[in-house]
């Protein structure tokens, strides 16, 4: 039980991780740095 | 739990929090006076003291104890508490953090003044400030009672003893001091996790594997299924998505430590750590809760969803591992107890004192202001400790109020700017808030009160929806009918196409 949920969670945080990656390269956002 | 023991976490805690904040503060002495040095550390965080801090900000309390809670009525679906916040972090690390960082702005308020006006910029301050402080006394809780748990102490006694730490965790150096101490403490309170995750499950038959079958065979599997029920993954899955992330990422609280980044790229990079750190916690709190769940002896006890896991890891650790659970949970709760104070005094500060009275106060004068508020702050949460509603739903309902800030911030940065659109926004928002927690008027449009917290009406889950769909509503009605000025980032775009 522990690691199925563990690993589900861990796949869950690379998802949204890797979604907001796309969409803020899609958006360009903050390209210039301060 | 023996007193050796005992005074040897909270040594452990004096001697890092103190020893790294006077370290920090040799070091820096020789640094011109800035305003930003104590707040903001001077904007020169490297990423991993950025990534911790933001992962351990948000991880406090509710993280623990309001796990513990929620797994033992609905299971693991709780773990939406901990992937709203990655959402969260994700949105911050890339987003909002990210669009403050680039304004060089100090609060959060400071912003709104930009895009809103001055009446918006008080207004939120006030709330904001409120509602950090509502957060704050609920942390101040959680120390008590954690405390408590694996001590014996009364609540009131550990919330003294630890709100202290939680100042000191503060006072020395600022948000440079937060920071270091939360990287030291980030690697104890994993160690402390893990082996206290260990040891319970080495010390029931069958471990957690026991504990699952057990589900099964009761007709309770989705006890172990993160997708838990259909009715929990909409009213608490999906209900703390939305509170958390439209009232999280432009929380000063959040948005402080970003801004205190070197530059925008070390938000980004952030992420990659922040996002596991925060994330994975509540693996290991929902593990522990639904071992205790799963044996009769803790099952059958009285108000076993709020004492059920403790009890069991105090029965089951040894003392000493006991006490390194003890340091790691204080690590959680302090860093945001201590931040939380930080960001009420930087707002009182920036935002009332400076703004109202002394535009032209020193930076000395302006840090010493930002001490003595964080005592104040400090001292008042932890005196009223000892008086407060069930956790994770004083959370949910205190996150609502700050929904509207958000939409009025990302229309006034993306879209157009009208102070009294702002305003109007807010007022609606707030007071259709305060109608739907205080009337009866979710009774009239069917919704329910008094029934269990995954209840499909239960209208306490939904503040938070209210708030987003009014502040949706009022501004896109008033975009027809005021004019309003560019949004902040095309206004850059228009200066920089004319430079």
């Amino acid at each position: 039980m522990f690691w199925s949920l563990f690993i589900q969670t861990l796949i869950f945080i690379g998802v949204i991780v890797a979604i907001g990656q796309m969409i803020a390269k899609i958006f360009g956002n903050g390209e210039e740095d301060t | 739990m023996n007193t050796g023991l005992l005074i040897g976490v909270f040594a452990y805690e004096i001697i890092v929090i103190v020893g790294l904040g006077l370290w920090l503060q040799m070091r820096h002495k020789n640094k011109v006076a800035s305003a930003d040095e104590f707040a903001l550390a001077g904007r020169d965080l490297p990423i991993p003291v950025v990534a911790v801090t933001l992962a351990l900000t948000v991880l406090g309390t509710a993280h623990i104890l309001g796990v513990f809670e929620m797994t033992w009525h609905m299971g693991a679906v709780a773990i939406w508490f901990s992937i709203a916040h990655v959402i969260l972090l994700t949105f911050v690390c890339l987003g909002t953090g990210v669009w403050f960082r680039r304004l060089n702005v100090q609060t959060v308020p400071e912003l709104l003044e930009r895009t809103s006006g001055q009446a918006t910029r008080l207004f939120v301050s006030c709330v904001m400030a409120g509602v950090l402080f509502g957060i704050l006394t609920v942390e101040a809780q959680g120390i008590g009672i954690i405390i408590q748990a694996l001590t014996g102490w009364p609540i009131h006694q550990g919330a003294i003893l630890g709100g202290i730490l939680g100042l000191l965790y503060v006072l020395l150096a600022g948000m440079r001091e937060i920071g270091w101490v939360n990287l030291v403490n980030a690697v104890v309170m994993y160690a402390g996790l893990i082996l206290a995750t260990i040891f319970v499950g080495a010390h029931f038959a069958g471990g957690y594997e026991a504990a699952g079958t057990y589900y099964e065979n009761n007709g309770l599997s989705h006890m172990t299924s993160i997708w838990g029920t259909k009715a929990t993954l909409i009213n608490f899955g999906l209900v703390t998505v939305v509170a958390v992330l439209f009232s999280q990422s432009i929380n000063q609280m959040l948005i402080q430590p970003a801004m205190s980044a070197k530059n925008t790229k070390t938000i980004k990079k952030a992420l990659w750590i922040a996002a596991p750190v925060n994330g994975l916690f509540g693996v290991f709190a929902i593990a522990i809760a639904l071992m205790a769940r799963s044996q009769p002896e803790y099952a059958s006890l009285e108000a076993g969803a709020k004492i059920g896991s403790t009890t069991m890891l105090v029965d089951v650790l040894p003392p000493w591992l006991a006490a390194v659970l003890l340091a790691a949970f204080l690590a959680a709760i302090l860093s945001t107890f201590a931040i939380i104070a930080l960001s009420i005094a930087t707002i009182f500060t920036n935002d009332i004192y400076k703004s109202l009275y002394k535009p032209e106060a020193s930076a000395k004068q302006l840090t010493n202001m930002i001490r003595l508020m964080i005592i104040l702050v400090g001292g008042i949460a932890i005196a009223i400790a000892s008086f407060m509603p069930p956790i994770l739903a004083a959370m949910i309902w205190l996150f609502a109020w700050l929904v509207p800030v958000f939409f009025i911030v990302m229309y006034g940065i993306f879209f157009k700017r009208h102070n009294g659109l702002s305003v109007a926004t807010i007022i609606i928002a707030w007071l259709i808030n305060g109608l739907w927690t205080f009337t009866s008027l979710p009774l009239a449009l069917g919704f329910l009160r008094g029934v269990p917290p995954d209840h499909v009406l239960n209208a306490d889950n939904y503040n938070a929806y209210v708030t987003a769909v009014v502040s949706i509503a009022v501004l896109i009605i008033g975009s027809f009918i005021v004019k309003g000025d560019d949004g902040l980032f095309k206004l850059e775009a228009k200066a920089r196409g004319g430079a």
